[in-house]
């Protein structure tokens, strides 16, 4: 078997960097963020074909930070389009956007989300607090199940991997951050801790068969159920039109391949190293 | 081998609970959220923060409101003590309106109030007078008002009535005097944006009439004569001929002195004192007390049961409507703000449904396929399948009794459910072929103890959620904890049950 303690370089490096990657752009505040985090406006308006020229029509007449995507469905025919504005529009503000799109001859329904700053802050510290006390109640569910300090401490370091890895390849792939994806982070956690319980408990508390034969027995139910996962996760965002679905999906879909690394390298090195120091 | 399946008794109990559910989600139906069905989702923050009571009273106005304006499917919640979250099925063009309404009726004779909201014992729904053919909301005042009423009428001769909803200051700036005639204007008797043909051309879009916000002025007004106010310019065939200023407190609470402030300061940019015109604004209905009324007043009879007349066209009927369910509601205790309005249209929503369950089966279908190959056998394909479909089916089930919104997140913690599902059944599945030599019951009994820790640090990540009570996360969170609870205590002992008596 390959030398897992050497390989454990990999997944240490990997969450040394993604501290940095993550920590810098939380400071500098320029984690990508959907509105429902950073605060703007959501027009919605419902078109079957996508409306030439919007955008600049848009930024030219407002002046605004302005960004048009166009929402699909299932066989690929435009529905609908999102108009994201930076900056939360008064109502005074609205009418005037909703004028200008009835002028440039958008005559369907236009649908305005509006979310002010000081909401988007109020988002963002709940969902902070929500994923810290989460993290910190399965530390001590862990804890009390296996009732040895290094292997727990493990299973919660590989899962404290798995987010910050995640959040750090997200920055890096401009991905958005919304509150779909702290949706998808709290999943992961819950996923990521499987697959680890799953190795520790093999290892520790089964007796038969050396080290070596039990994690590689684990490892094969464990790849097997993070396959599955994955397998679905893939479909889902393919298939789906749902952009909260898709978010959650690709976050998981992240984390999941993130977490391989993680339960197979890191967390498996450092139960090698605590077995055969005794 | 189907039929010794069948006798199993943690077996039966699956297919109890899928049968039962199955019978709940025909009967009662699945309530679907905002993102399923169409809707408002709308935010609303107040001005200061509220204790408990405040807050009780607060949602319990909005609700009756909403209730009034016929839509059923209203859920309101509290979020902190500033905040208030509101999601309506359907939706209403007076919805942001009728939220944002404080709701204080003052209701004056000449320019002396006479009686108000407090003193309304009754309202009754609104109609449509047939001789008069306009619309009306009736209602009855206590003893005082209408006394008051009375002798204010006959002190004053009878002058005309108004009636104020909310009533507030107005400022209207006029820059060319020359579109004068074309519109007709009348502000004469201090009434503005209200009942008034200017303000009825700008809302028929007539005359080329366009209102277009003015921050720059607004900003301007707030920092030198610190009042917060709407302000806009009115434009004709594209060219600024005024502004208009609407303020939240009436004439009276601003005071003189702020109001010769605020000529000042438009004197200073230029602008004639006769070109300053300030009213109130707010008015729901103006006229002179009918003869009948009248000789009733007249004669020193004191009347209770009066009539608040809107108007004849459909604007009319719809503000008869807002005021009737204001009224009945009574008045906010604070004022309030919308923060955030998200609409959903029902198409989009049934689109996201369809899109949501053929998803599901794609990813099932591929999930299946991915265990075929693992396992090479259809006899642990097909439990996996119809246990996750079971599990589903359930989750659904409780969802229906508690009357549990579906909504997209619902649909992720369904997902996050069924996924840990699959998992645990891999587990269970590889402890029963790896381990042949130990007992079935030790087997089993190995794999539940991971099963029983994935699932206590599930419930534990998922609690947070819903003690913070963030908003749409309370629901992803409860469906998943009823997920995989379900999950552990009925579907994956049924599973493992199937597991051994057709591979182990």
């Amino acid at each position: 078997m390959l030398d897992i303690k050497k390989l454990m370089i990999i997944p240490i490096l990997a969450l040394v960097l993604s501290l940095f990657v993550v920590g810098t752009n939380m400071t500098q505040g320029t984690i990508p963020m959907s509105i429902d985090l950073k605060g703007g406006t959501l027009i919605t308006i419902l078109v079957s074909e996508e409306v030439p020229g919007l955008e600049d029509n848009l930024k030219e007449e407002f002046g605004y930070g302005i960004d048009v995507k166009l929402v699909k469905d299932v066989s690929g025919n435009v529905v609908a389009e999102d108009i994201e504005i930076d900056k939360p529009l008064t109502a005074g503000e609205r009418r005037n956007v909703e004028n200008f799109l009835f002028d440039e001859g958008i005559h369907g329904e236009v649908l305005i989300h509006t979310i002010w700053p000081t909401l988007s802050e109020m988002f963002m510290r709940q969902a902070i607090k929500a994923v810290i006390f989460a993290f910190s109640f399965m530390a001590v569910v862990v804890f009390l199940r296996f009732k040895t300090f290094v292997p727990s401490i493990a299973v919660v370091l590989s899962a404290f991997s798995d987010i910050v890895v995640t959040l750090a390849v997200m920055i890096l792939l401009g991905i958005q951050l919304s509150l779909a994806s702290f949706v998808a982070l709290l999943l992961l956690l819950g996923y990521s801790v499987d697959t680890d319980i799953l190795l520790t408990t093999r290892v520790l508390v089964r007796k038969k068969g050396d080290i070596d034969g039990r994690i590689k027995g684990a490892m094969v139910t464990g790849l097997t159920m993070s396959g599955t996962t994955l397998t679905a996760l893939i479909v889902l965002f393919i298939v789906s039109t749902s952009r909260i679905l898709d978010e959650i999906a690709i976050v998981l879909i992240i984390g999941l391949i993130v977490d391989i690394m993680n339960t197979w390298i890191q967390n498996v090195g450092i139960l090698k190293l605590y077995l055969e120091r005794d | 081998m189907i039929s010794r399946l069948l006798e199993d008794r943690k077996i039966r109990i699956l297919i109890a609970f899928v049968l039962i559910s199955v019978l709940i989600i025909s009967t009662r139906g699945i309530t679907t959220g905002l993102d399923l069905q169409g809707g408002s989702k709308i935010t609303i923050q107040t001005e200061r923060p509220l204790n408990n009571e405040e807050m009780g009273q607060v949602v319990s106005i909005m609700t009756k409101r909403l209730n009034g304006l016929g839509l059923k499917d209203v859920r309101i919640r509290p979020w902190g003590d500033e905040f208030i979250i509101i999601e309506v099925a359907g939706s209403n063009p007076r919805i942001e309106d009728i939220l944002e309404k404080i709701g204080i009726l003052d209701v004056k004779v000449g320019n002396i109030t006479v009686f108000t909201g407090a003193d309304l014992e009754r309202v009754e729904a609104f109609r449509k007078n047939p001789l008069q053919n306009s619309w009306e909301v009736p209602f009855t005042i206590n003893e005082e008002g209408a006394k008051k009423f009375r002798d204010i009428a006959l002190k004053t001769n009878f002058s005309e009535v108004s009636m104020f909803m909310d009533e507030g200051t107005a400022i209207m700036i006029i820059r060319d005097r020359s579109i004068m005639p074309r519109i007709g204007f009348t502000a004469s008797k201090g009434y503005l944006f209200d009942n008034d043909p200017l303000m009825d051309a700008v809302n028929k879009g007539i005359l080329g009439i366009k209102f277009k916000t003015n921050e720059d002025l607004r900003k301007k007004i707030k920092e030198e004569l610190d009042i917060d106010a709407e302000v806009g310019e009115i434009e004709i065939d594209n060219v600024v001929v005024g502004e208009y200023i609407v303020i939240g407190e009436t004439m009276e609470l601003l005071g003189e002195d702020k109001i010769k402030k605020i000529k000042e300061f438009f004197n200073a940019t230029g602008i004639k004192e006769e070109d300053i015109l300030i009213g109130s604004t707010g008015l729901v209905n103006h006229a002179p007390i009918g003869a009948g009324l009248r000789e009733e007043l007249f004669i020193g009879n004191v009347v209770r049961s009066l009539i608040l007349e809107t108007g004849s066209d459909e604007d009319a009927r719809l503000e008869a409507e807002e005021v009737e369910v204001v009224l009945r509601s009574g008045s906010l205790p604070i004022k309030v703000d919308i923060k955030g309005k998200y609409g959903v249209p029902p198409e989009l929503g049934e689109k996201f449904t369809r899109n949501a369950i053929v998803a599901g089966l794609f990813a099932m279908m591929a999930v299946a396929v991915f265990i075929f190959v693992r396992y090479r056998t259809p006899k642990i394909v097909v439990p996996i399948l119809i246990t996750g479909l079971s599990e589903v089916t359930i989750i659904l089930g409780v969802a229906s009794i508690i009357k549990w919104n579906i909504d997209l997140p619902a649909i992720a913690g369904i997902i996050a459910a069924v996924g840990t599902g699959v998992d645990d059944q891999i587990v269970i599945t590889d402890e029963v072929l790896m381990e042949k030599t130990k007992s079935i019951r030790y087997r089993i009994k190995n794999a539940f103890f991971i099963i029983m820790t994935a699932w206590a640090t599930t419930v534990a990540a998922m609690v947070p959620l819903i003690v913070i009570g963030m908003g749409m996360l309370v629901g992803f969170a409860i469906i998943t904890i009823i997920g995989v609870t379900i999950g552990v205590f009925i579907t994956r002992p049924a599973y493992a049950r199937m597991i051994q008596h057709l591979v182990g």
